[in-house]
Parts: C-alpha cells; structure tokens; sequence
C-alpha cells in the first residue's frame, strides 16, 4: 500500500510538471474534439496525429496520446446525448436514454451524470491500475515464451468472443491479421514472405498504415454511401448539475458500470465496446420499472458512461504490464511506443518508472481535465457539430494523408494506405468487422517469435505447451472461453449484450 | 424512392450493369489467370507466378458464379470468397518457404497454417451464403473509393516533387468530389485555408520535414522530371 502510495507520488511529480500537464490538455482537447465529430474515430486520430508528437520525449508523447483516447471516448457521448449519433462506438448505447433525456428538456442532467459517472470511473480505474500494475509484472516475469504463447492465444480467444457479429467472422478476421503479420522479411531465416519480391514492404506491412486506412479511409467511405443525416441539436441545455434525488438514483448505477467496465476492460477483444452494452442491459434487468429505459431513464447514461470510461482506462493494464495490446487502439499505443524506442512490456515497471507512473497519474489528471473541458465548454463543442461533413472528411484525409507520410518521410506509404482503405471498405461491405484484425496483426508477430522460442527451447516437442503449468491452463482456459461462446444458450445472450445496438 | 426500391436487394445479381459488370469482370480475370499461368508452359516469354495466377482465378470464379447461382445472402458469399483470395495468396505465396526446420518452426508455417483456416472458415462462409438467409450487397460508393483513395493516391504521388502547397490542396480538391453536395468555391478556399493551416502546424510548429514548395515535377515514367 505504502508502495502504490510513494509509487503514485512520483507519478504525479512527474504528471503535474507544466509541460506534461499542458500535453495532457491538448491531449484531452483533441480528444474530446474528435469523440463529439461522428466519423472519425480514436485509432484514426492517434493514427494520424502520432507524428505530432514526435518531437516530444516519450513521457509526454504517451501522455497525450492516452489523453486523445479517453478525451475521445468521453466526447462521444455529448454527440450522442445532443444529437442522437454515438460519436464513438462506445456511446451507442448513450444515445438510447441521453438523448431522449435530452429530448424531455433534460441534457445539461444527462450531460452533467455522464461527466460525474465518467471522473469516478476514471478514478476507481486509476486505483486499479495503480494496484494491479507491481504485482502484475511481477507474474509476467514468470513467463516463458510457451506461456505468453498461450496468454496470447487466450487473449484472440476473448476478443473472439467478445466481438460483435458471428464468431466465424471474428476468428476469420483475427486469424487474417495474423497472416498479414506474417508478411516481410522472417526474423530468424531471413527469407523473404510474401513480397513478391517488392522492396518497400520486406519491412512488413506498417501497423499504422492499416490503422489508418481501414479506420480513417474506409470509415470515411461507408459514411458517404449515406447522405448526410443529422438529428436536431437541441440547443437548450439546462441547468449540468444534477439534484440530490437524481444523484441518488444514479450512485448504485455509476458503482456497477464502472465494475463491469473495468472489468471487460482488462479482457482482451473490444472489452471497452462491450462494457457499455453490459452494463446497460443490468441496469434494464435490475430496474424496478424496465419500461421506462429508452423513454430517459437516468440509470441508462449513468451506468454505460461510468463502464465506457472505466473501460477506456483498464485496457491500459495488459499493455503496461504484459505487453500485449488489448485492442486496437492499445495496438497502436504500441506503434508509438516503438517509435519513441520504448518496448512494451514488465520490465517498464522497474525500468522506466517515471514513465509507467507517470502515465498513469495523468490519467487521472485527465479525468479532471475531462470535466473541466466537458461541462462548461459544452457549447463550443456542440456548435463544432454544425461543421458539414463535406467539409470535414477533406480535413481528415489531408491530415491522414500528412501523418502518414511523416511517420517514415515515404510517399508510398500514403499510396499504401489507399489500398488499405479499399481493403477496408470491402471487410466493412462483406459484414467482416475490422478491429480484430488489428489485434490479430500485432499478436500475430508476437505469437510466432513466442512460438519459435519456445520451441527451440523445448527442441521441437508441441507437448511444452501442455507440461508447463503455466502454459498449460491458458491453453485449457482459452479452449474453454471459445466452448462456452458456442454454447447455444451462451451465445443468445452474447447477442443480447449487443442488442442495444 | 418508391417502398419497393428499399426493400430487400435481391438476392442474384440478375440483370443490370452490376451482373454485366461481375460477369465481364469475371470472365477477364479468368482468361488473364488461366492464360498467364499457361503462357510459360507454352513457351511464351512472359507468364504469372503461381500467387498471381490463383488470385485472378479464384476472383474471376467469384464474380462469375453469382450470376448464375441464386444465394441467400450474397454478403456471405462475398465475404466468404474475399477471405478465400486472401488465404490463397498467403498459401500460394509461401510454397517455397519451410514449413519447419529442424530445431522447429520454419518460415512458412505461420503464414501457411493461417492460411489454410482462413480458407476453411471463408468455405464455410461461402456455403451459409448459400443456404442461410443474410444481408446483400448494397449501396457501393464508388464515387467515395474513387475520389476518396485517388486523393491518396495524388497526395502521395506529388508530396516528393511538388510539396505541400501542391499537394496539399490537390488532395482536398479531389477528395470533395467523393460528395455530390460540394461547392467548388467553397472547396477551393477551403483547401487553401487548410493547407495553410498544416504546412504552419506541422512544418513551422512542429519542424516536420515535409517539403513545401514545389521542385520538380512529378514522376511519370519516360518523361524527365523538370526542375524548379
């Protein structure tokens, strides 16, 4: 405890410096910027605006990154409270109760709960990962390559399960990731794979590229199938701060949201996608009236807001402490810790730990930065959404289109990203979802370097990853996870956590 | 739009452009495929590699089939049949790598292995495309694909010679045009403005080095670049 304590002390020095204190602000800024425009989502925007943090050390870099995905996941839902569109996919189920909250005159109430249950999720999240992060790291030292193997297999398993659609879909895709990781020149043989003899990816392919051209440029085309549509802003926001009567009916719904989000946050997959959808259907189960959800019941924003949010910053636990992504914008987190020379992993912890606590102390800076930014600026971000999307899908392509030339200082990587935006419209219209394939892209790289030493080590015998304790009820759990989503009835309520949708 | 129009796409590509399009498309894929897997075979100078070949003819045989063959979900099929391509490429592509050395994992098994359950579960697609019930395939934006990703496409063929100030603009002027609604003069301020607006941000703010001005012209294969 004293431990956390002292360890949090040093995070804060470090967080409250005026530098990373003014980073962790831009971050939140252009995060929540980027929540309240529908269509551009977080892994676009951290896609294409790592290159603005290129000339800041890696500290401050992580800092407004985590910032911009946060900022991002709590600005969604002042677009879905005002104008009935989730401006992230987190806040879909937002738009169920907060807008017609907002409708029944009562959005600066909904504004105000989403605000209050999202800085109490951020704090509880931040505990948690303070708590969970020593010990963590210290079981992921025990780790051989046969167990982060079969860690890292249960982990594709989770994100199977907890992906939204069919599960052959979702292993269809997260395996493809994998193949894809596979492309470039082999690490240990030095052969060339699947270049065809092509110089400029015997790198392999970019992860950012991808990111960007599925998130940026394929999103963009799927929103120009449909002309545009706008709910009516309600510009009347009332009075934020909710009363006494509607803070005592949201407290129990705020505790819950942020257990299961935090929770599902941890697991891999898109935990943080599914929190929301969970904790809206308990809060609908547990209610003594269901039949007022749908209609502004305040227990249906308090609740998903508080998970999306806890979510959103759990996820944080796996990459810090194990290395490995949980989802594709912690994936990408990776990207930009590997351009600042830092590998993710345990040893951060006792190697760097001014950065590991650093950034975890800023988070909660963040969250009260969140509030700041959020209720009283609650005006400048709703006039932001009068910006006509003909408008803003040139800005965003040119800002891709910058950041991704200056990630290497190479042309073709912009031309890859067309094809990559192509490639990601035709998962989109062939009703393949697209973020595992990202967590599968970088697991897969992982995988493989794990599985060949622990092969090596085992000289070749398979029956490594069964003997090893550690190894060996991964694999059993991982088996298990996929059994139990097949299962019948299982799988009737997988689809009804996705149902609000 | 009458209610008919909206109601569920049908579930062939019967008639219209889009069949003759699937189907011309198709059918030259397959000929391209077939033909430059032979070509060396039969003495000629020039061919395909095996990867390229299997692609053009697993892809020609998924345009094709849909135009005689009713699915119940095409969106399925497609989907199904796009894996299926994919893996073929990641097999095909591979063949010559090892699938396993002597101290264990060789260089093509990864991608081979992978491979082989893409292919199975996009057979599987395809198959519950056939019989179950699913969504079509509607609403392509063509206009998007082709200005959207042309505008990359531009970006990255002028951002080396031309720089930003031409670039830039190029890139938004284009892309506006994936919307119907655009304004042109709207849009050509607007690129201006924002280009202006990137080139003070990352160039002067943040001392990216992205080129600014203009210094030869772009590539175009057989012509000399001109200098500036």
């Amino acid at each position: 405890m004293e431990d956390i304590i002292s360890n949090l002390g040093l995070g804060f020095q470090v967080a409250l410096s005026w530098k990373n204190l003014g980073l962790a602000f831009i971050g939140c800024m252009i995060g929540t910027l980027v929540g309240v425009l529908p269509g551009v989502g977080p892994i676009a925007t951290i896609a294409m605006l790592l290159p603005l943090t290129f000339g800041i050390d890696p500290v401050g870099a992580l800092i407004m990154l985590a910032g911009i995905y946060y900022g991002a996941q709590y600005g969604g839902s002042t677009t879905a409270i005002l104008v009935n569109i989730p401006g992230e996919a987190t806040a879909v189920v937002t738009t169920l109760d907060g807008h017609q909250m907002a409708k029944n005159g009562q959005a600066g109430i909904a504004l105000g709960i989403a605000a209050i249950g999202s800085f109490f999720a951020g704090t509880v999240a931040t505990i948690m990962i303070a708590a969970l992060g020593v010990p963590l790291t210290k079981v992921a030292l025990l780790f051989g390559p046969a167990d982060y193997f079969c860690l890292m297999v249960l982990g594709l398993m989770f994100a199977v399960v907890l992906a939204r659609g069919s599960i052959l879909k979702a292993i269809a895709i997260i395996v493809l990731g994998v193949l894809m990781s596979t492309v470039g020149t082999d690490l240990e043989t030095g052969e060339e794979r699947l270049t065809f003899g092509w110089n400029e990816i015997s790198d392999g392919l970019e992860f950012t590229t991808i990111a960007m051209g599925i998130f940026g440029f394929a999103e963009i085309l799927k929103n120009l199938e449909t002309p545009e549509a706008r709910g009516v802003v309600h510009a009347k926001i009332g009075k934020l701060l909710p009363g006494w009567a509607e803070m005592k009916q949201s407290a129990f719904p705020i505790l819950r949201g942020t257990a299961i989000g935090g929770i599902l946050g941890i697991l891999p997959g898109n935990g943080a996608v599914l929190g929301p959808f969970a904790a809206y259907t308990i809060e609908k189960k547990m209610a003594k009236d269901p039949s007022r959800f749908g209609k502004g019941a305040i227990e249906g924003v308090a609740g998903p807001e508080s998970a999306n949010n806890a979510g959103a910053q759990t996820s944080f636990i796996p990459l810090l402490t194990l290395g490995i992504p949980p989802n594709a914008v912690m994936a990408l987190m990776v990207g930009a810790m590997t351009i600042h020379g830092i590998v993710p992993g345990p040893q951060i912890v006792s190697k760097q730990p001014q950065l590991f606590w650093g950034m975890i102390a800023s988070m909660w800076i963040g969250n009260v930065m969140l509030l700041i930014i959020n209720l009283p600026l609650v005006g400048m971000w709703v006039k932001l959404l009068k910006v006509p999307y003909r408008l803003m899908f040139p800005s965003i392509i040119l800002f891709c289109c910058i950041g991704i030339y200056s990630i290497n200082n190479a042309p073709i990587d912009v031309m890859f990203v067309a094809v990559f935006g192509l490639f990601g419209y035709f998962l989109i219209k062939f009703g393949l979802e697209p973020a595992p394939l990202l967590l599968g892209f970088v697991l897969g790289r992982l995988m493989e370097e794990k599985l060949r030493q622990a092969l090596v080590i085992s000289r070749g015998s398979l029956w490594t990853f069964v003997e090893r304790p550690l190894a060996g009820s991964l694999l059993f759990l991982s088996v298990l996870v996929l059994v139990i989503a097949i299962l019948p009835n299982i799988r009737g309520k997988r689809d009804e956590a996705f149902a609000g949708d | 739009m009458s209610s008919e129009s909206v109601s569920s796409p049908p579930a062939q590509l019967q008639g219209g452009s889009i069949s003759t399009a699937a189907m011309g498309f198709g059918l030259l894929s397959l000929i391209l495929g077939v033909g430059g897997y032979m070509a060396p075979m039969l003495g000629l100078p020039f061919g395909l590699n095996s990867a390229a070949a299997t692609v053009l003819i697993l892809s020609g045989v998924g345009l094709v089939v849909p135009c005689f063959v009713r699915f119940q979900s095409l969106q399925d099929y497609a989907g199904g049949m796009f894996l299926i391509v994919l893996a073929a490429v990641g097999i095909a592509g591979t063949t010559m790598l090892n699938f396993k050395t002597t101290t264990g994992v060789g260089p093509g098994m990864m991608p081979r292995s992978t491979g082989l359950i893409v292919a199975a579960l996009g057979l599987i697609m395809v198959i519950n495309g056939f019989f179950k019930k699913g969504e079509g395939l509607d609403r392509w934006s063509v206009r998007g694909i082709i200005f959207v990703l042309g505008s990359a496409l531009m970006f990255g063929w002028t951002i080396r010679p031309m720089g930003l100030a031409v670039a830039g603009p190029l890139a938004v002027m284009i892309s506006a045009f994936a919307d119907r609604d655009t304004k042109w003069i709207e849009v050509i301020i607007f690129s201006v403005l924002m280009t202006g607006l990137c080139i003070l941000l990352f160039s002067y703010g943040l001392k990216l080095p992205i080129p600014i001005w203009p210094t030869q012209t772009p590539y175009i294969p057989g012509v000399d670049p001109i200098k500036f």
